[in-house]
This record gives C-alpha cells, sequence and structure tokens, in this order.
C-alpha cells in the first residue's frame, strides 16, 4: 500500500490528465483552427477546423459553415448556415465574381454555374458564354430586380450577391425569405487591386481549393513585386496620366483612392487629379478644374468602352475642350476594353498595360491588349 | 345610372378582381399548375419549391398590387376632391419627393443612420419618414391657408423643392448606386415579402373604410367651402382628415415599393366615367376596385413581358393607362353637348 | 314673428368694421331685400348672417338662439344659402347636387329615403326644372343653374333663405322667374327669405321689405317717402342718369345745347324725348300737364319744361311762356298729341311757330294736320321716328 500522500498525487495526476483529455475533446475550436493569411483585405475570414470544415465570415460579417459533403455537421455549430462543398449549383449576381473562378481552370467549377445576372453578349469568359447559349446557364435578370421565380426555380445551393453601400439589398430580403442561402462578396468594394483579387481565396473556400488560390494569388503578387522593380530600374520620367470620362458635355473622375488612381500608381504613372476629389468615389467636376490638371497630361485614359470612343474626333466633337489636351493634341488616347470589368484575376495584366502605355516598361508579358488606342478618325 | 345598374358593375369588377388574382397566381417564370397552387395555398405542409414561389413570390405581390392599387387611386381621388380640381394625382402634394430624397440620401450619400448596410427596412423607414415630413410641412400650412389653389401650389413647390434637393444628392453620386436609384423612383413591386404585402393591406383596408364614411361630406367639399359649411360640414376638420388620410395612404405605398404614378390620377377618372356623376358614396368603392385591378394586371404585365428582366411598374401603368383615360374622354366629349 | 333678428352686429374682414349697427329682423313668411351698389358691403353683411364669415361684434338670433351656440348641422336645417360663386362642376349630376340638400337629415352614409326623394323631387318642381334633374351641371345655362341652386336651398327645407345676389347673370326671362318664386315660396311656406340686389326695380316691386346701405349704415325704408326725394340717385351717386320711382326705371338726363322745341302730351312725347337724348340733341318742351307721363320722363331727364297743373286747362299766362320761349329754337317738333279739352292750346303753338317762321317736323297724319293747321309748306310731315331724326339732320 502506498502512503497516503503518494496515493493523493497519484490521483491528482490522474483528474489532471481526465481534464486535458477532456479539454481537448470537447473544445476543439480554439486549439484546432487554423486562419487563412489574408494579406491584403480585410473583407472576410476564414477559418479551418480540419480538411472537411471552416467557417467563413463574409462580406457583411455573417458567419457561414462550409462543409464538404458527406461530412457530419459538428454539434457544436449546429446553428450557422450549411454550405455543402464544393458548390453544385451557384448563382452568381455580380459580373466581377465569376473571373475570380477563371485561375483554378476546374471544368467542374464552370460546369457549378446555374445563373447569373448579365446577359450573354456582355460576356467575355468564353466558359460562360457558352453555358448561356445552350442553356446549362440561365440568365436570372438584372441584379437589383431579377426574376425571383427563376432563382427559387433552380434550386441553387448558393447564390452569391454583394452588399455595401449600394449592395442588392432587395434580392437578400428575398433570398432569405425563399430560403436560399447566400454569401455576400464585396470584391468590388476594394481599391487595392491586390485586395481585389485575394477574394479568389473568400471563392475558393465554398470549392475547397484555397491551397490553389493562395497559390495563384502568391504568383500574381511576385509578378507585380517584378513589374515594381522593373518600373524602379528603368528609371522613366514618371508620365502624368489623366483618367476620367465625359458624358453629355459633363467630366468624371475618379478619387484619388480608387482603383484606377492606386493601378496608375503601381505602373508609374502620377494621376494628375491627385487631391482633386478625395476617397474612393468617381465624381462630376467643372470643366475648369478638368482643364487645369488635365491640360498638362501626356495620356488620357477614357473610362469607356470602345463604342463610347470611336475616334478622338468624335470625342472632341462631344466635348470639345478635349481638343486642348496636350495628350489629344499627342494622340495619346486610350479607351477600356469591354471585359474591363471581368479582369479581377489579371490585375498584374493590367498594370503591365498601363506600364506599357506610360513607357515605364518596354513591353509586357501578355502583351498590350487590356487597353485600347483611340484612332484619330 | 340606376341602383341595379351599378350593383351589376360592382358585382363585375369583384369577379375580375378575383380572376385577376388567380391569373397573378398562375403566370409567372416558372409554370404552375391550378392544383399545386391550390395545395400551395391550403395545404400547409407543402414545402416544394412551387409553393415557395406561390407563397413567397407571387402570393405577397398579388396582395400587394390589390393593396397599393386601392391605396393609391383612393388617395387621388381625395385629393382632387380637396382641390376641385382633375388635374391632380396621389403625389401632388410632394410626399412622394420627400420620400425620393430621403431615399436618395440613403442609397447614393450613404446617410445610413448607423446601420452598417443597405436593407429594406432602412429604405422603407426612410421613404415613409421622407413623406411624413412633407405631410406635416404641408398641414401646417394647411391650417394657415384657406385658399385651395394656394395650398395646391405650395404642395407642388415642396415637391420641386425636395427635387431640387435630390439634384444635389445625384450630383454628388457615384455613377453605379445611381441606378439602383432610378429604378427605385420608377416603383417595382418585385421582393415584396409576405410581411410586407401583409402590412401594407391591413394598414390601408381600415382608412378605406374610414374613407367610405367620410363620402357624405367629400360630396358636400365639391360644392365649395361656403356651400358645404352651410350643410352642417365642419369643414376645416374634413379638410384636415382628408389632407392626412391622403397623406398616409400614398407615403405607406411609397416606402414599400417606391413611386407609383398615373394610378392616382387616372383611376378616378375613370370611374367617374363608368358611374357618369361625381357622387363619392358610389364612386369610392369603384375605385378601390379599378384600382386594384389595375395595378394587378400592370404588375403582371410589369414581370412577364420581357422575362426575366422586369419592367418598373410606373412605364406600364402609364403606357397602359393614358391612352385609356384619353378614349374614354374623347368618347365623352361626343356624347354630351357642352 | 321675428325668424332672425340682429342686435348691433358689425361687420367687416379681419376684425375691420364695414358696416356697422346692423339691427334687422327677418319675418316669417316675408322677403327682405338688401339694396345697394356694388361694393357696398351687402355680401359682407350677408354672409355674416349666414355665419360664413365672423361678424366683428354684436349677435345674430335665429329662433331665438344665439347662432354662434346652434350647432352646425342644427342650424344647416334651419337656414340655407343660395351664392353667386361657382364651383368646378366637371361631371356633375344635377340631381346629386339638389341631393346634397338634404344632408342635414341623412345618416353617416347619406342615404337618400323615400321622405328626403320626395322633397327633393318636391323642390325641382318648384324651381321648375324637373326637365334637368338628369343633366350634368356643365350643360346647363346660367339662369338653369341658379335655379338648381335655389332647388338645393328648398331641399334643405329650412325657415330662412339667404340668397347673395341671386339675379346677378341671369336675363330677363329668368330673373322674373326667379323673383316670382320666390315671392310665391315665402307666402306658400311661410320661408323668411333675405336677399341682397343691386337692380332697384326688382326690390321695389318684388320685397316687403327693403333695407339700403348707404354709407356704413344700413337702413330700413319706407317705401315711398325716402324713395321720392332722390335716395336712389344719391345712393347709387347717379350722375349721367335719374332715377323715377313712379316709372320705376332711369332715364338719362339731357343737359345738351337745346335746339328744338317738343310740342307734346299724352304720353307721345316720351318716344321723342328718348330718341333725341339717344341722339344727345338738346330740347325744350311744354306745354306739359303734371299728370301726364311725358311730364315725369321730360322732368327726370331734366330739360327746360313748360307744365301745367293736373288736369287743368292751359292757362293764358302759360300759353303765352311756351309761345315766348319757343322762338328761341331751330324748329319745333309736334308729337301728333291728342288734342283734349285741357290741352288744346298746345296747337296754338304749332301754328305760331309756322307765324314766325319756325320749321315744323310733324308726326301727325297729313290730313289730320291739314284740317288743323291749314295747308301750310312750313310743316314737314314724317311717318316714322326714323324719318322724324333724318329731318332733323338735313335741317342741322
Amino acid at each position: 500500500m502506498l502512503p497516503l500522500r503518494v496515493r493523493r498525487l497519484i490521483c491528482s495526476l490522474y483528474c489532471l490528465l481526465l481534464g486535458l483529455t477532456l479539454v481537448v475533446a470537447i473544445i476543439p475550436a480554439q486549439a484546432g483552427t487554423k486562419q487563412l493569411e489574408l494579406k491584403v483585405t480585410t473583407g472576410f475570414k476564414i477559418e479551418s477546423y480540419n480538411n472537411n470544415i471552416k467557417k467563413v465570415s463574409d462580406g457583411a460579417g455573417r458567419q457561414l459553415l462550409l462543409v464538404t459533403r458527406g461530412t457530419k455537421v459538428p454539434p457544436w455549430d449546429q446553428k450557422l448556415p450549411v454550405i455543402y462543398t464544393p458548390l453544385r449549383k451557384v448563382i452568381y449576381a455580380s459580373v466581377t465574381q465569376a473571373c475570380l473562378l477563371r485561375p483554378f481552370n476546374d471544368r467542374s467549377i464552370w460546369k457549378s454555374i446555374v445563373g447569373v445576372t448579365i446577359p450573354q453578349d456582355q460576356w467575355y469568359i468564353p466558359e460562360i458564354k457558352t453555358g448561356l447559349k445552350n442553356g446549362g446557364i440561365s440568365y436570372v435578370g438584372d441584379s437589383f430586380t431579377p426574376d425571383f421565380e427563376l432563382i427559387k426555380s433552380l434550386n441553387p445551393d448558393l447564390v452569391m450577391v454583394y452588399g455595401g453601400p449600394s449592395g442588392q439589398y432587395k434580392l437578400i430580403q428575398m433570398l432569405k425569405e425563399l430560403q436560399i442561402p447566400y454569401a455576400v462578396n464585396n470584391d468590388y468594394l476594394e481599391n487595392d487591386p491586390l485586395g481585389r483579387l485575394e477574394w479568389i481565396k473568400f471563392i475558393g473556400a465554398f470549392y475547397n481549393k484555397e491551397t490553389e488560390a493562395t497559390t495563384y494569388f502568391e504568383q500574381v503578387s511576385k509578378r507585380i513585386d517584378r513589374l515594381k522593380n522593373q518600373i524602379k530600374q528603368q528609371r522613366a520620367v514618371k508620365p502624368k496620366v489623366a483618367w476620367g470620362m465625359s458624358y453629355n458635355g459633363k467630366v468624371y473622375v475618379p478619387g484619388d483612392q480608387s482603383f484606377a488612381a492606386k493601378m496608375i500608381e503601381l505602373a508609374g504613372g502620377e494621376f494628375v487629379f491627385n487631391r482633386v476629389i478625395s476617397g474612393v468615389s468617381s465624381l462630376e467636376i467643372g470643366l475648369e478644374e478638368f482643364y487645369l490638371k488635365a491640360q498638362v497630361a501626356d495620356i488620357l485614359i477614357l473610362a469607356v468602352y470602345p463604342n463610347q470612343a470611336p475616334s478622338i474626333a468624335a470625342i472632341v466633337k462631344e466635348t470639345p475642350l478635349f481638343k486642348e489636351l496636350k495628350a489629344v493634341a499627342t494622340n495619346k488616347v486610350w479607351c477600356l476594353q469591354p471585359w474591363y470589368n471581368q479582369l479581377l484575376d489579371k490585375p498584374d495584366e493590367l498594370i503591365a498595360d498601363l506600364a506599357v502605355i506610360f513607357g515605364t516598361i518596354k513591353q509586357s508579358p501578355s502583351g498590350l491588349r487590356h487597353f485600347k488606342p483611340v484612332p484619330p478618325r | 345610372m340606376n341602383k341595379h345598374h351599378y350593383l351589376l358593375i360592382i358585382v363585375g369588377l369583384v369577379i375580375l378582381l378575383l380572376l385577376v388574382f388567380m391569373l397573378s397566381l398562375s403566370w409567372g417564370s416558372v409554370r404552375i399548375s391550378m392544383g399545386e397552387i391550390y395545395q400551395a395555398l391550403f395545404a400547409n405542409s407543402n414545402n416544394s419549391s412551387q409553393a415557395i414561389i406561390i407563397k413567397k413570390i407571387r402570393l405577397p405581390r398579388a396582395i400587394g398590387a390589390f393593396a397599393a392599387g386601392a391605396a393609391l387611386a383612393v388617395a387621388g381621388l381625395l385629393l382632387q376632391v380637396f382641390f376641385r380640381n382633375p388635374i391632380v394625382d396621389s403625389f401632388v402634394l410632394g410626399n412622394a419627393s420627400g420620400a425620393s430624397l430621403l431615399v436618395g440620401l440613403v442609397m447614393l450619400a450613404g446617410f445610413t443612420f448607423g446601420a452598417s448596410q443597405l436593407s429594406s427596412t432602412l429604405i422603407f423607414l426612410a421613404a415613409f419618414g421622407g413623406s411624413l415630413l412633407v405631410m406635416l410641412l404641408v398641414m401646417g400650412v394647411a391650417a394657415k391657408v384657406d385658399g385651395v389653389v394656394t395650398l395646391l401650389i405650395i404642395g407642388l413647390m415642396v415637391g420641386y423643392l425636395c427635387n431640387a434637393f435630390n439634384s444635389f444628392v445625384i450630383a454628388l453620386s457615384q455613377k453605379e448606386q445611381l441606378s439602383g436609384f432610378v429604378m427605385w423612383g420608377m416603383g417595382s413591386l418585385a421582393g415584396i415579402t409576405l410581411e410586407q404585402a401583409a402590412m401594407m393591406a391591413l394598414i390601408i383596408v381600415p382608412f378605406l373604410a374610414i374613407i367610405f364614411l367620410m363620402s357624405k361630406s367629400l360630396n358636400a367639399l365639391l360644392l365649395g367651402d361656403n356651400y358645404a359649411r352651410s350643410l352642417g360640414i365642419r369643414t376645416r376638420s374634413v379638410r384636415l382628415l382628408v389632407i392626412i388620410v391622403a397623406s398616409l395612404l400614398s407615403g405607406i405605398v411609397t416606402a414599400v415599393t417606391g413611386p407609383i404614378g398615373f394610378v392616382g390620377l387616372a383611376v378616378p377618372h375613370t370611374a367617374r366615367l363608368i358611374l357618369g356623376g361625381s357622387n363619392n358614396r358610389y364612386l369610392i368603392p369603384l375605385t378601390i376596385l379599378i384600382g386594384a385591378i389595375v395595378t394587378a394586371c400592370c404588375d403582371l404585365i410589369a414581370r412577364t413581358i420581357l422575362s426575366p428582366v422586369e419592367l418598373p411598374l410606373t412605364a406600364v401603368t402609364s403606357l397602359f393607362g393614358a391612352p385609356v383615360v384619353i378614349y374614354l374622354l374623347l368618347r365623352r366629349q361626343q356624347q354630351c353637348r357642352y | 314673428m321675428s325668424l332672425l333678428k340682429t342686435v348691433q352686429l358689425q361687420v367687416g374682414y379681419q376684425g375691420k368694421p364695414l358696416i356697422a349697427n346692423i339691427n334687422l329682423e327677418l319675418l316669417k313668411g316675408k322677403v327682405t331685400c338688401i339694396l345697394g351698389p356694388n361694393g357696398s358691403g351687402k355680401t359682407t353683411i350677408l354672409r355674416s348672417i349666414a355665419n360664413l364669415l365672423a361678424p366683428v361684434s354684436g349677435s345674430i338670433f335665429l329662433n331665438e338662439q344665439n347662432l354662434k351656440q346652434i350647432p352646425a348641422a342644427e342650424l344647416a336645417r334651419q337656414m340655407a344659402v343660395v351664392l353667386t360663386e361657382r364651383f368646378p362642376s366637371d361631371f356633375m349630376k344635377v340631381y346629386d347636387i339638389v341631393a346634397t340638400g338634404r344632408y342635414p337629415y341623412t345618416n353617416l352614409l347619406g342615404k337618400l329615403s323615400a321622405h328626403d326623394q320626395q322633397l327633393i323631387d318636391q323642390a325641382f318642381a318648384l324651381v321648375n326644372a324637373t326637365h334637368l334633374k338628369n343633366n350634368y351641371f356643365n350643360e346647363l345655362s346660367d339662369g338653369e343653374k341658379q335655379k338648381v341652386m335655389l332647388a338645393l336651398a328648398l331641399a334643405q327645407d329650412t325657415q330662412v333663405i339667404v340668397l347673395d345676389e341671386p339675379t346677378n347673370f341671369l336675363d330677363l326671362k329668368h330673373r322674373s322667374e326667379l323673383m316670382a318664386i320666390l315671392k310665391r315660396l315665402s307666402k306658400e311656406r311661410e320661408i323668411s327669405i333675405l336677399m341682397s340686389l343691386h337692380d332697384v326695380e326688382l326690390a321695389l316691386k318684388c320685397c316687403q321689405n327693403i333695407l339700403v346701405t348707404k354709407d356704413d349704415q344700413l337702413l330700413q325704408i319706407d317705401n315711398d317717402k325716402e324713395l321720392e326725394n332722390g335716395l336712389i340717385a344719391e345712393l347709387y351717386r347717379l350722375q349721367s342718369a335719374d332715377y323715377n320711382q313712379l316709372l320705376g326705371g332711369i332715364e338719362f338726363l339731357n343737359h345738351e345745347q337745346e335746339r328744338v322745341f317738343v310740342v307734346a302730351g299724352g304720353g307721345s312725347g316720351t318716344p321723342v324725348y328718348r330718341l333725341l337724348t339717344k341722339e344727345q340733341i338738346g330740347f325744350a318742351t311744354g306745354v306739359i300737364h303734371q299728370n301726364d307721363l311725358d311730364y315725369q320722363v321730360a322732368n327726370t331727364m331734366q330739360v327746360q319744361l313748360i307744365a301745367e297743373t293736373a288736369f287743368e286747362p292751359i292757362s293764358n299766362a302759360t300759353l303765352e311762356l311756351a309761345k315766348e320761349q319757343l322762338q328761341n329754337y331751330q324748329f319745333v317738333i309736334d308729337t301728333g298729341f291728342p288734342a283734349g279739352n285741357i290741352n288744346r292750346s298746345n296747337l296754338d303753338l304749332i301754328l305760331t311757330a309756322i307765324q314766325k317762321g319756325i320749321k315744323v317736323i310733324s308726326l301727325r297724319d297729313p290730313r289730320e294736320g291739314a284740317e288743323l293747321y291749314g295747308e301750310s309748306q312750313k310743316i314737314k310731315y314724317v311717318v316714322d321716328y326714323r324719318e322724324l331724326l333724318s329731318q332733323i339732320e338735313i335741317l342741322k
């Protein structure tokens, strides 16, 4: 018989061990979760418990539980909405989100799309265009007031919407009523090109492809870093760049914290409207102010598609003031391509193209194709 | 028109209403048979896609359309009696402009009053708040002013003022947000929930009853304040009540659906032409029924004709109704010698 | 028995008194009229009595009750109004409008009982408008519209009816018809009627009790005395015409340069006087008896008038005066007056004119003229007034 003190010691040690085991067994959440690392964005969070269960916090701060099909839903988190991954039927209610699926290069992912909110002729992603043509993907109507009956009849696993101050509040309300799960993806609110790209990790989580997403993100980040170095080394003169659009005789320019401004900066240009409009929005400014700043710009980029800028002669006809701009006189006017909004996955190409236009690098790896020079006539 | 003729018309309209109700439930992007509709409405356990579409999409829209149509039509009638002017609709006192202004502030200028996200409730409160503010302003003026034309002009001016402020907001807004705001401004029943539709109906129906009970005072008002007073009507209180009820009716509809034009102007006219007179006791039930039917039909057209794209409701109500009223008036011109 | 009484009533707008010391009484079955020129305050008084305008001070009693204390619905059963104001009446049926007169008696929804409908039909019959029942109000003429508004007041079945200038837009037929209806109503149904008029003739001929708004007072008139003394002319500030109470109408004044002497009598002068005044030709006339119609007209026109006492033969003095006078004139008109015992001497005037070489234009039958005056080149006989006028033109 061991002495009393030794018996007590063994007893307490045993209890301690038991307690620890219980603790480890019953409260695994904190100990076992892994946070997905986010380099730029703060718009969402992904916490994985294990390979099959993760908790996602979406753009509106809502928590969703993503569970691989076949896995049992853990009892301690049964209140959260459950989405089974990978998604088999999803509706993308924003045009910017679908392009982030491109880097995965996975047929089953393309097949998972059942509905979109812009019609076939406005898509520049061949897989979606084909899907719309052969009926595999349905056009469900305008993104503010889509056809809810159609949406319900498609019975999607998820509808990806966007929120924020001009979010799809009507759609969200109806999805709640129809008991269709949805996730808020606010990629368009990001101003940093890499921030926008990083939402690929968010979408990837729904297909269990976080690793692929992260890999791609790193690749693109590296490419942009290389670009930055290249630009620094070339030591080219920083060209002055005006970016805006005119409509009905009025001119609109983006704010100095906007996506356009960031890209210009990254591509080695100087945004002439810095400190004109602070913040993110794109606002109308008076013709005088526009002329004051823009007349010294070496390059003018019109934030419109080619059909609205068919030639320099045409735009000068609509806004005679443009004739006075140096960039117009020297035929250095560019406009966007119609797929501009469907390039979230290729910010490196966008920046490279701009750099070529600015002359801060000699040529871009993808070839200059995301901006179009506006012909004189 | 004699009593029998009138009762016949009312019965006919009620039947038409039921017909339109059935159509609203059975037409849409998804084919749903009559049997399924019946099941969806009455067999509670059914939770299929079709049942949800019926219960959560089509039924609220139908109820909402009836309630909105009746409310706007009667509000228009009230204001036409009040101002003794047939070219007046439910928004002449500027309440739609007030609603637009506040909704503009929320949707375009980011005045979310603390809420982090745009939501239907926020839009609803903004729209209703805007209407209410304008109504209080106009009531304040109505208490001090006796002339009816003056009040009409004040209402119009307040409307223009709100539109002016709205222009500021629009000029300073992001282009991308504008499309949402513009669509709201044209009115739509899309996305209306059963809860919202029921709330509208529950608020509107008692008011319609109140107005029907006021038909005697309204008839007297048509003769002018002096005659009305000599018939024993308390004109000051009746006028105030009319403004309040008309503003509330159009305010609650605007808050849920956005401004829907034309209904308040043309439906009372159509009812008057059918009745052949202006006796409000017979006119009010007619107006209610016709308003409900017309709005529900227009909503049906708006959501089916270019499916899956949905037309805004005001586009359909105006396109559909204006020519009808012109035709009816021309026909009347031929019948009466002036 | 007085149905409505005012005590020291002062009426006006926004506290400023327009007419003060109004103490009038409306009697059962009598028609009372407030007469006065435009803008003298008639409408103000009426609206105050009808409880449509708050009085500045004083009180009104209806059936011994202070008007302010009678509840609106009860007041509507005792007093009705007919106003001149028009209301936009697009698409309103005449029947519906008259039916509103029953509102003080019907229930919350305004349902008309058989009795109500009977009274409405009666009201239509009383104003002779039954054939208008199913028309639209817009389609009626002004006179018909006014009758309909009166029917409304009648349907209200009150003891007092107040009318504000009811004859304003009406032609002669409808004016007289309306007044006849009102007179009959007041008598048959013992209704007390108060109305405002500016038509003096109607007032004097139809209303039993006349009040006049003069300066800022409301005066009671005992029919004859005050009126004869030129009250009307003073009240209406007549400048180019004068009012003759016996004629019941006005005659325009003639102060033109006198060029013609008219020998008249027996009413034959009146058309000639009026013609000359219309053409602005001044004249004098004689010898006219005071009981002659021509006397009244010429006197009101304020022309030179040589008169003779009523029913007395023309005295010599008067005749000589006339003979002297007529020599001052360019020509003389013989109106073809009937020559009787008392005015035979006037024929001498014509003969005197011929003697003195003054041109004479005569409306007499030439044969009669030849008999009375003998053949003479100096007399020009004319057949009618148009010829008379052209002769005057020639002779100018």
